[in-house]
Formats: structure tokens, C-alpha cells, sequence
């Protein structure tokens, strides 16, 4: 199953104006890569053309979803899971995003207990790193 | 982005000092649960994350961001359905950096939904 050939909807539930990621890049292990380029009709933005630090949280959020959207379809499933997130943890702007942004971002998955996993994001634009956070990601089955 | 009557509307605040508690009513028919998600709404964390933010930046009177969260526990799913109406309650110090400390917590009556505990800071700080 081809990365470019699945669409990020197979992949999470959530759609305009809250989805806020484009693509899984790549998977290998335990980590994956994801997009999303900041449109000027992105939720997130505020007045100044600022990407807010909770859209930077979604976007985290949803990169993590993807992945279990992913490893679910290459289960067989139809339906991409539902996930929530549970905690937030140690989270760090460092750089505030703006509209024309595009970011890359990495996810570490952790251990999963009781469909709860521990997650890692990291979010860069270009190589610089603008943010950081750990995350427990609640899957419903 | 602002999610003041969007997302919800405040029905009455109190406040001393830099302590606040905020009634706020959520707004069913918002654009945000056409994707969050489509026949099932659910608010979004980082939506009442950012409700946390708007309250603290009223007893602040001037617009804030987060600079880091040191720990946000997401307790029980909130729905414009399930629990219409929500507490927010929000403790903000000011720190040696100019910054302000925030430990807040959104509630439906007795029911714990959030807990948040970080760092923000003046928007026009940029």
C-alpha cells in the first residue's frame, strides 16, 4: 500500500475547517513524517497570520491519528479510527508558524496501553524546529 | 481565530486579581463540528485549550499565547450536547520573566474535563 496513493481522509475522521494535516510522508518503525502547508484559510490563523499554538497541537494530534488511520487500513478496516487526545505534556513553541508555512513534522510512537499510546511530535519548518510536545493519543476501536 | 460566539458565549464571569471563573455556554450549530466530526460532535481538546486562553487573556486585558504547557489532562469528553454549559476557571501569576504562569481547569458541573498548567505570554511580545 503506497503512501501517495491514500488520501488523508481514509486515514483520520476529521475534515474542515479542524483537519490540519496533508500527508503522511514517509513510515518506517516507529516514526513517521508529516505535512501540512499553512493556507490562508487554515482555522488556526489569527489576525496577524499567525498559526495558533493550539492548530500547531492538532496538527500533532492528527499526525498521530494518521498513523494508527494507517496501520488500521492495512488491517482492513473501512473506517478510520477515532482518536482523542488524553494528556499534553511538556509542550515548547519555540518559533511561531505563520500562513505560507510549510510543516514537517516528526512523530515517535511509543508503547500502547489500553489504546492509549504515548507519542512524540516535533515540528519543523525547513530544518528548524518551531515546536515539541509529548502526547498520550486515546484510539477508539 | 477567535472562538468567543463561535465556539461558545460567555454567560457570566467573576473575577479578583488574576483569578477568574468564567460560565460559558457552547454553541451547537459551530462550523467546528462539521469536522470534529462529521454526525458525531465532539469538542475538539485544543479548542477548549484555546477557550482556557481567551478567559485568561480577559483577566490579563491583553491578548495572550502559550509559550509551553507543562502538563494538560484531557479527563472526559465535552459535546455542545452532553454538557452544554462549562466552568472554566483560570489562576494567572505573573513570573520573573514577564511572563505569566496558568494552572486553569474547565469543569461541567461536577465533572473534571480539563486540567491545564504552563506558561503564557503577551501576543504583542512578538
Amino acid at each position: 500500500m503506497s503512501l501517495k496513493e491514500i488520501k488523508i481522509e481514509q486515514l483520520i475522521p476529521q475534515r474542515a475547517p479542524i483537519l490540519n494535516i496533508d500527508s503522511i510522508l514517509h513510515i518506517a518503525g516507529n516514526t513517521a513524517t508529516t505535512q501540512l502547508f499553512i493556507n490562508n484559510d487554515n482555522f488556526f490563523l489569527d489576525e496577524e497570520g499567525f498559526f495558533s499554538e493550539s492548530g500547531i497541537m492538532e496538527h500533532i494530534a492528527q499526525s498521530a491519528s494518521a498513523i494508527a488511520g494507517y496501520q488500521a487500513l492495512a488491517k482492513g478496516a473501512t473506517v478510520p479510527p477515532i482518536g482523542y487526545i488524553g494528556e499534553i505534556k511538556n509542550f515548547k513553541v519555540y518559533n511561531h508558524p505563520r500562513v505560507g508555512d510549510l510543516l514537517t513534522t516528526t512523530i515517535t510512537i511509543g508503547p500502547e496501553v489500553e489504546h492509549i499510546t504515548l507519542i512524540e511530535g516535533a515540528v519543523k519548518i525547513h530544518s528548524e524546529i518551531c515546536a515539541e510536545t509529548k502526547m498520550k493519543i486515546f484510539i477508539e476501536e | 481565530m477567535t472562538l468567543e460566539d463561535r465556539y461558545y458565549r460567555i454567560i457570566d464571569f467573576e473575577s479578583h486579581d488574576n483569578n477568574g471563573t468564567f460560565h460559558v455556554a457552547l454553541i451547537d450549530d459551530c462550523d467546528i463540528y462539521q469536522g470534529h466530526f462529521p454526525d458525531k460532535p465532539v469538542c475538539p481538546g485544543v479548542c477548549n485549550i484555546d477557550t482556557i486562553i481567551e478567559c485568561a487573556s480577559k483577566l490579563a486585558g491583553c491578548a495572550l499565547r502559550t509559550v509551553s504547557i507543562k502538563q494538560c489532562r484531557m479527563l472526559s469528553v465535552a459535546t455542545p450536547y452532553d454538557t452544554p454549559q462549562l466552568t472554566v476557571t483560570v489562576a494567572l501569576s505573573k513570573n520573573n520573566d514577564g511572563k505569566y504562569d496558568i494552572v486553569a481547569g474547565i469543569n461541567h458541573d461536577d465533572t473534571a474535563i480539563m486540567t491545564f498548567k504552563g506558561i503564557l505570554e503577551k501576543k504583542s511580545s512578538i
